[in-house]
């Protein structure tokens, strides 16, 4: 009892009502409600965006199908990115082997020496964000993704990605600090 | 431990939205899942991905660390898969079926209005919410019982849909994200009427309130949410995003 009291007091759902009403839960709600985070995780994680629409479906499928052995002991959120974690790492093993795809790794962040316009066109696309998460080597993206953009605490993501929680301490201080960089770096003159 | 800039932490404040899909595209996606969920069985072996992420671990894993001490290395529990089975394939075309309404989310509700009404919803009820999680107030449908019964069970003895909720969150998501938070925060106003701080969504609800009054220029208020989450759900996943929504 004392692990599930520890588990339960991080969450403000009682898990015995989360259970219960789950199962009345339609999929259009859930997809919903989730899909934007889903979605964006995926995207941050590094898949490709050609690959993004199989592995959203493959978790909110993995989802809705698992959703009545969802205890509520972590939030929904949480559950969801876990999933999707797990499509997206598959999908970017998957990636590495193939050729021919254009994965966000293959653009280049613009440097110093980079013309404002560029960096300002970038911008406008949105897209300085996926392109600086694309420079991190794969195990420091993963940890920053989901801890730093997806909120996941470092222990759910050491549990997640199985490796010891000083690892994921070390990788977090290390995305940290090329971030930092990268954004300063941003204002640099050309 | 390092720690993010200002510049870096108001930077991934304003490319928060990146990455998120179109509404093309979350209908698409949503119409094939609906397909293959409707297949039928013979696409329901669930993969077990879901599974693999327990927070057992984790618990398990932070009481390894208690007990090797500082210094030692956190090894979580590496039993089971750690990748999900190979998830079963979505067979479904993608466009296959007449893309489903979003309408889905929306129809109960009254139409948003115009982005440019700013007044802000008064709250009906106090947000006092417990720090810790406590289990929901039993509804009343009998009298007490006597000592000697059989203890009441603990939970919620009329269950609420959970669905209205989600509908509730999702619309006032999506409505701070198309512009219109002063119509979001009619929405959770209408959401916390209707499931005060026991919703399965209540953190969400926080996280959105938030996102909607930093919309509005209320920042002093928004960050006064982001403080109450903080206080409530010290753990909670949304409390990052939350942190930097008036950036």
């Amino acid at each position: 009892m004392a692990v599930t009291d520890l588990e339960a007091s991080r969450h403000s759902v009682p898990m015995t009502a989360l259970h219960t009403d789950a199962s009345k839960l339609s999929f259009e709600a859930l997809y919903d409600t989730h899909v934007g985070e889903v979605w964006r995780a995926v995207r941050r994680l590094g898949v490709a965006a050609s690959a993004v629409d199989d592995v959203v479906q493959e978790t909110f499928v993995t989802a809705w199908r698992s959703l009545a052995r969802f205890e509520g002991r972590s939030s929904l959120k949480t559950w969801l990115v876990g999933i999707a974690f797990n499509h997206a790492r598959h999908a970017l093993r998957a990636q590495g082997l193939r050729s021919g795809e254009t994965p966000v790794e293959s653009v280049t962040l613009p440097s110093g020496a980079s013309t404002p316009e560029e960096l300002v066109q970038r911008q406008r696309r949105g897209e300085l964000l996926l392109v600086m998460l694309s420079r991190l080597p794969e195990e420091q993206r993963t940890t920053f993704v989901l801890v730093e953009l997806e909120g996941l605490s470092a222990v759910e993501v050491a549990a997640l990605v199985q490796v010891p929680l000083n690892t994921i301490y070390s990788r977090l201080r290390l995305a940290r600090t090329a971030i930092n960089d990268a954004v300063a770096r941003l204002k640099e003159p050309a | 431990m390092s720690e993010l800039s200002d510049e870096a932490k108001a930077f991934l404040a304003a490319h928060d939205d990146e990455g998120l899909p179109t509404p093309e595209e979350q209908l698409r996606v949503r119409t094939a899942i609906r397909s293959a969920i409707d297949a039928g069985p013979g696409t329901v072996e669930a993969p077990r991905s879901a599974g693999s992420f327990s927070l057992a671990k984790v618990v398990a894993g932070l009481t390894a660390a208690l007990l090797v001490g500082t210094g030692g290395a956190l090894l979580l529990s590496r039993e089971g898969p750690s990748t999900p089975q190979p998830p079963a394939p979505l067979e479904a075309p993608r466009v296959a079926t007449p893309p489903q309404p979003t309408a889905d989310l929306s129809a109960p509700l009254p139409p948003a209005p115009e982005p440019t009404s700013h007044a802000a919803p008064t709250r009906a009820v106090p947000r006092a919410r417990p720090a810790a999680p406590q289990p929901p107030e039993p509804i009343e449908t009998e009298p007490p019982r006597e000592a000697t019964s059989p203890p009441a069970p603990t939970t919620v003895a009329e269950p609420i849909d959970p669905t209205e909720e989600f509908r509730l969150i999702a619309q006032a998501q999506a409505s701070t994200r198309d512009g219109n938070p002063a119509w979001a925060l009619e929405l959770l106003t209408q959401h916390e009427r209707r499931f005060g701080g026991s919703g399965l969504l209540a953190e969400e609800a926080h996280a959105a309130r938030v996102k909607a009054l930093c919309g509005l220029g209320r920042v002093a208020e928004a960050r006064l949410e982001a403080e109450q989450l903080a206080t409530l759900n010290p753990s909670s996943v949304h409390l990052a995003r939350v942190d930097r929504a008036c950036w």
